[in-house]
């Protein structure tokens, strides 16, 4: 019995590779942003899931680690209209672009994406970070899009807090639910 | 801080011979989001569009597409529809026996205050990749997802149809 407390405790017992929510983020009432704070290093990747609704037009970006620094953030991004095609290069922001060119967070038509932070404990690597979104509105004068994102941090610490906001002071609004995911390898 | 594993498999279907529509029916509302993911094998050169709908209802979806056929890039839109339409453009095959792969999601989906949104991306062997969203104007939380297309006996035998739920803290 002594030597099978032993193996377990050595983790010589492989762990199944695993998908774990984190924290997730229902929101009650009006926000000016939306954190996870303090997110443990024990995962290997990240996956931010979210359904979002704003008070206004609003175009969403992502903070992490508290850097606000504009020369550590770039976002190359790819949308569809619904009538075109298009994308661009940011540079100009303290954030990843999150979502946001012809379609935009708004009251009624929940806005929706996946963004991927891989190897987010890393320590000697600057992160790379893609993501997919979406809203349709079905052409109710609030526009639409269809978008990819590949976001650029530069940086080379481990992420361990992320903050989504919206411009223009808009705020996200009751409904909005942002949850948080670790996935592992096994050990 | 972390909850606990998630990411559970519902349901899944192998098809043994070419069928024209999926269907998955009393769908729990133990999850947060869902996720359908589809094997594809393609038993036509009709490169279908995939029809989506829920809970049996044929009105008041709206689907915007982004795609690539490694030439173009475009966007098209169609509103006020009966259905999604997923790989409208790109996504599934034109050739029989060809392979495609299809995710698609369903955020938020047991919600009961607000309407649907989904997410899907579709990458095929021949007709190139598109990235669709969607909106179900309706706040009825989802149990039954269908999907057919226009013609028949498009979807081939091989083809693994999984139903994924993912859970929130």
């Amino acid at each position: 019995m002594t030597i099978l407390g032993i193996i377990a405790s050595s983790k010589l017992v492989a762990a199944p590779p695993g998908f774990e929510s984190i924290q997730t983020q229902t929101l009650t009432g009006t926000q000016a942003s939306i954190s996870f704070t303090g997110i443990p290093g024990t995962f290997t990747h990240l996956q931010l899931r979210y359904y979002g609704f704003s008070n206004s037009f609003g175009t969403q970006f992502m903070e992490i680690n508290g850097n606000t620094s504009t020369g550590d953030y770039r976002t190359h991004y790819t949308f569809g209209s619904g009538a075109t095609a298009s994308g661009g290069d940011l540079t100009s922001r303290a954030a990843i672009l999150g979502m946001g060119y012809t379609g935009q967070f708004n009251t009624t038509y929940p806005t929706v994406g996946i963004i991927d932070l891989l190897d987010y404990t890393n320590t000697t690597k600057i992160k790379t970070i893609r993501g997919i979104h979406g809203v349709d509105t079905n052409n109710t004068g609030y526009g639409g899009e269809a978008s990819m994102n590949s976001g650029w941090y530069n940086s080379g610490s481990a992420i361990t807090s992320l903050r989504f906001y919206l411009d223009g002071g808009n705020n996200f609004t009751a409904g909005s639910k942002y949850g948080l995911y670790g996935i592992k390898e096994s050990a | 801080m972390a909850a606990g594993l998630t990411y559970e498999k519902i349901q899944s279907q192998t098809l043994s011979s070419t069928q024209s529509a999926i269907q998955f029916l009393s769908i729990s509302t133990a999850y947060t989001d869902l996720i359908l993911v589809w094997a594809y094998k393609a038993a036509s050169t009709n490169q279908p569009t995939l029809r989506v709908t829920v809970n049996g209802n044929s009105s008041g979806y709206s689907t915007t597409q982004l795609y690539g056929n490694g030439s173009t890039v475009a966007s098209t839109r169609n509103t006020s529809a009966s259905f999604w339409s997923i790989a409208r453009v790109s996504g599934t095959p034109s050739t029989t026996a060809a392979t495609a792969t299809i995710i698609m999601n369903f955020p938020n989906y047991s919600n009961t205050s607000y309407y649907k949104s989904i997410l899907a991306r579709t990458a095929s062997t021949d007709s190139g990749v598109e990235l669709d969203c969607g909106v179900w104007q309706n706040s009825a939380a989802i149990n039954q997802i269908d999907v057919d297309a226009a013609t028949s006996n498009d979807f081939g035998s091989g083809s693994v149809i999984t139903l994924y739920g993912i859970a929130a803290a």
